[in-house]
């Protein structure tokens, strides 16, 4: 199952988008393209939650780095 | 179903929440989410110019937390920790200068920092010049 999304620049880090796509290496297959205020994420995965967890990560890292 | 007193719509065990960004910050609302990533699965779109969505579904219960909560609950304590968090930014802004004002003059008063600093106060190239030259006297 291949999904779109586009993550908002607002809220989604680069850097968290690209260290979370590392992290789930092995469960997943992900990449990833620019838009001007979104970054488009196509993940391919056979599990939805892992797909949830994948949001869920990139979105903690992502907090991390801009509340820091 | 629709939570109308919260503009929340619940689809199964998945809840969208329209969030003001007139009304909340994005770090508030990132606070928020952050500290809800135990309880549920979290997505942030951004449908409007001046709305964020936040797409919560509940996780399923584990060993650790074997109870969830109903996803109308969810969406609830999330509204409720949203307006915590905005609310501490605008007191932290009201504040903060004051607050810190406050520790320094204790800092102070308490006399932690009265150790000297580490180094020499003297011209580091002078101690050089003095420690290294050999004089030689006739």
């Amino acid at each position: 199952m291949t999904t779109t999304i586009r993550l908002t620049r607002q809220i989604y880090t680069l850097e968290a988008l690209q260290q979370t796509v590392a992290a789930f290496a092995g469960h997943c297959v992900a990449s990833f393209s620019a838009e001007e205020e979104s970054h488009v994420l196509q993940i391919t995965t056979a599990n939805q939650q892992v797909e949830d967890e994948f949001l869920n990560y990139v979105l903690g890292l992502s907090a991390e780095e801009k509340l820091r | 179903m629709s939570a109308d007193w919260l503009d929340a719509e619940i689809t199964g065990d998945t809840v969208a929440l329209t969030v003001d960004e007139r009304v909340y910050s994005v770090n508030a609302l990132l606070r928020t989410a952050y500290w809800f990533t135990d309880r549920a699965y979290i997505f942030v779109s951004k449908p409007g110019e001046r709305t964020l969505r936040v797409h919560l579904k509940a996780k399923a219960p584990t060993l650790d937390s074997p109870h969830s909560t109903p996803i109308r609950d969810l969406a609830g304590e999330f509204g409720n920790s949203l307006l915590d968090n905005q609310l501490r930014e605008a007191v932290e802004e009201q504040t903060g200068k004051i607050r810190e004002l406050l520790v320094m003059k204790a800092i102070a008063e308490a006399g932690i920092l009265e150790d000297s600093p580490p180094g020499s106060p003297n011209d580091p190239v002078a101690d050089v010049q003095h420690t290294n030259l050999t004089r030689i006297s006739s």
